[in-house]
């Protein structure tokens, strides 16, 4: 919680420091960024690399826990996808945004250097808001709905900020299923967002 | 944008290869800043652009109409598919025992 206070702490900070002209705005609009954001990508991948375990994973596989990630993704993408159409919003933006599951940091980043700085707002905000409301109201899903919903919900968070509530509520019996959840969706945002910002106008 | 992705293939293939190095090192970290450090960047083009701060009010209610969205629809898949295997237990235990899935 504290992390995420920070990273929005460290945007707001972003935002005012070009809006009362602390820094020149220039700055930021030099094509080094890009370097910076592969720099950072190919950083998140050794992390990726370094961490995971293979191996485990795959013997911890089963076909059921499989769909959870895949239950997520298309509900995700069909609930965005039903806003973009009924508000007017671009349908290919509400999906980047969406595909984010959660991971405000990479997808907000990635979604501000190929779609405008704009669409990258609306996901720092999207995702992140996504985490609060599972934190918020995990007692209420896992009452009204049952403990599956309650982890598709959580997105990326389910191996960190929101797996002590989902252990809470639905039980340490889905621990497993929560961290494998995030670890396949994890893997996959930066491809879906990508994907469907190569799809943007 | 497909130099990203290749990047965090690269970073993947590099991380499975020198994993015993890099266990060592607070790679935690580093990923940490550098994400505040490209999302000061980012809010920082975004203080730039007085178009966007005028805009902000519609920004805020778009990300929070598409969390509703995202949750609401990932929800309601997720409890259908728990309906549905619910459902596929009961039938194969016709005396009405329940499952753990049925909690």
């Amino acid at each position: 919680m504290i992390d995420s206070l920070l990273i929005l702490a460290v945007f707001i900070v972003g935002v005012a420091s070009t809006a009362l002209d602390i820094i020149p705005a220039n700055i930021v609009k030099a094509d080094r960024i890009l370097y910076a954001l592969w720099i950072f990508m190919f950083i998140v991948g050794l992390k990726v690399g370094a961490d995971s375990n293979l191996s485990e994973i795959i013997r911890a596989v089963r076909p059921r826990l499989l769909m959870l990630p895949v239950l997520t993704t298309l509900g995700t993408y069909a609930g965005v996808a039903c806003v973009g159409l009924t508000c007017g919003y671009q349908v290919f933006e509400c999906l980047a945004i969406g595909a984010g599951f959660g991971y405000y940091s990479l997808s907000s980043i990635l979604i501000s250097q190929y779609a405008g700085a704009e669409p990258g707002a609306v996901a720092l905000l999207a995702n992140m808001t996504r985490e609060l409301f599972v934190l918020v109201f995990a007692p209420l899903i896992y009452r009204l709905l049952g403990p599956m919903p309650l982890l598709c919900s959580g997105g990326c968070t389910t191996s960190d900020t929101t797996l002590p509530v989902i252990l809470r509520y639905a039980g340490s019996a889905w621990l497993a299923p929560a961290i494998l959840h995030a670890m396949i969706l994890d893997f996959s945002v930066p491809f879906w967002v990508t994907f469907f910002c190569s799809l943007m106008d | 944008m497909f130099w990203a992705i290749g990047c965090l293939l690269a970073g993947i293939l590099a991380g499975m290869a020198l994993k015993g190095i890099l266990v060592r090192l607070p790679l935690g970290h580093i990923v940490f800043a550098a994400v505040l450090t490209l999302l000061f960047i980012m809010g920082a083009q975004i203080g730039a652009d007085k178009e966007i701060l005028n805009n902000i009010h519609n920004i805020g209610i778009k990300a929070f109409l598409l969390t509703l969205g995202a949750v609401g629809g990932t929800m309601l898949a997720a409890w259908l598919w728990a309906a549905w295997l619910a459902r596929g237990d009961r039938q194969k235990c016709p005396r009405g025992e329940r499952t753990r899935r049925d909690r």
